[in-house]
């Protein structure tokens, strides 16, 4: 049985390469453009990981759908890879050993998200 | 921009825009080079939309360069201009982008009527390109965009009207839409590279034709904008 991965992003570009790269590795992939159309998803399908964009509608839209995620006993153990766009240089990459606390996600991956390294990660996640 | 914390969040704001972009260019060009991809027709789609994207990154590089150009005033050499004439030549260049998008471009009866204003022909169609541009981004599915113009009732101004029957802006957002880097929430669903400057650089265009802009809207209705210019006065001094 594969994995099933919920993919979150309003770029339409990034979510097909996304799916191109996860089909290609047997991953069974959904996808949704806002935090609304996840939600659906997320209750009506057993997921197994979530990678998502921070900012969409709103700014803060992926950090509120983390935590969502998070604060439910159904979904909490669900990994997920929250993709930033912001870095080391503007003094704001995120860890999980500095963020973790307040972000309680399994893993932070600055855009562009090399498509190997998105492998690698998910497979030490899914372990 | 008026100092230099400004000046830092406008850049940090900007590098993050520009980043989802070509974050996005480097996906669709990662699969193609990584071989995630066998089939040529699939990767010369995926090589089509990468270039679409990296179109979508000189606009908004274009949009900065406009408006830092606007800073310096002696660029902005003024003429007298017919600006119906200006609003149809912007109407004819946004057609196919109208067309390609299956919304429906009126034609423009009265553009080919004359009204003439004081202005500087590149940057009036850039305010005509911006407005007409986003009223074809954020319209409905096989949406409507029209033109209406008419002198004021001092008979000192021209008003141009673009109506579109987009998304809408909220009322709390219209008055945000002008400042520099801010877009609507609904805006941001049509995601299209927009950085957040076309409507600010229309406004300071405008300002510095003594014109203004107004909008009227109402969330997935539609939106109109309203430009007023000035009508050039012949003997008056119309110099800067």
């Amino acid at each position: 049985m594969s994995y099933k991965i919920l993919v979150v992003d309003d770029d339409v570009d990034v979510l097909d390469s996304r799916k191109i790269v996860l089909e290609h590795n047997n991953y069974e992939v959904l996808t949704a453009t806002n935090i609304h159309v996840a939600d659906e998803i997320l209750k009506r399908e057993k997921i197994d990981l979530i990678i998502l964009d921070v900012m969409m509608e709103n700014d803060s839209d992926g950090f509120n759908f983390a935590q969502q995620v998070k604060n439910d006993e159904k979904f909490s153990k669900i990994p997920i890879i929250l993709a930033t766009a912001v870095n080391q240089r503007t003094k704001f990459k995120f860890d999980v050993e500095n963020d973790g606390a307040f972000m309680p996600v399994e893993k932070f991956m600055e855009k562009p998200i090399d498509p190997d390294d998105l492998i690698v990660t998910i497979r030490g996640l899914l372990k | 921009m008026s100092n230099i914390s400004e000046y830092k969040k406008a850049l940090a704001v900007l590098a993050h825009d520009i980043k989802g972009p070509v974050s996005a260019v480097i996906d669709l060009l990662n699969i193609i080079d990584r071989g995630y991809v066998s089939d040529p027709e699939k990767s010369k789609q995926l090589i089509s939309r990468a270039i679409k994207k990296a179109s979508t990154i000189i606009r908004m590089v274009d949009d900065i360069l406009d408006y830092t150009k606007l800073e310096d005033k002696s660029l902005m050499k003024r003429e007298k201009l017919n600006i119906l004439n200006t609003l149809g030549e912007s109407i004819t260049l946004m057609r196919p982008y109208a067309e390609k998008r299956n919304i429906s471009i009126e034609q423009c009866e009265f553009c080919i009527n004359e009204e003439f204003v004081y202005g500087n022909h590149t940057f009036l169609m850039r305010v005509f390109n911006n407005v007409i541009m986003n009223a074809i981004k954020y319209n409905q599915k096989d949406g409507n965009i029209i033109f209406k113009s008419y002198r004021d009732e001092k008979d000192e101004n021209i008003v141009m009207e673009i109506t579109d029957t987009g998304i809408g802006i909220s009322e709390e957002e219209i008055e945000k839409v002008f400042l520099i880097f801010e877009r609507g929430s609904n805006a941001r669903r049509n995601i299209d590279g927009s950085i957040g400057l076309g409507l600010s650089l229309v406004k300071q265009i405008l300002d510095d034709h003594e014109g203004t802009i107004e909008i009227t809207s109402e969330l997935n209705v539609g939106t109109t904008l309203k430009i007023t210019l000035p009508l050039y006065k012949e003997g008056e001094n119309n110099e800067l």
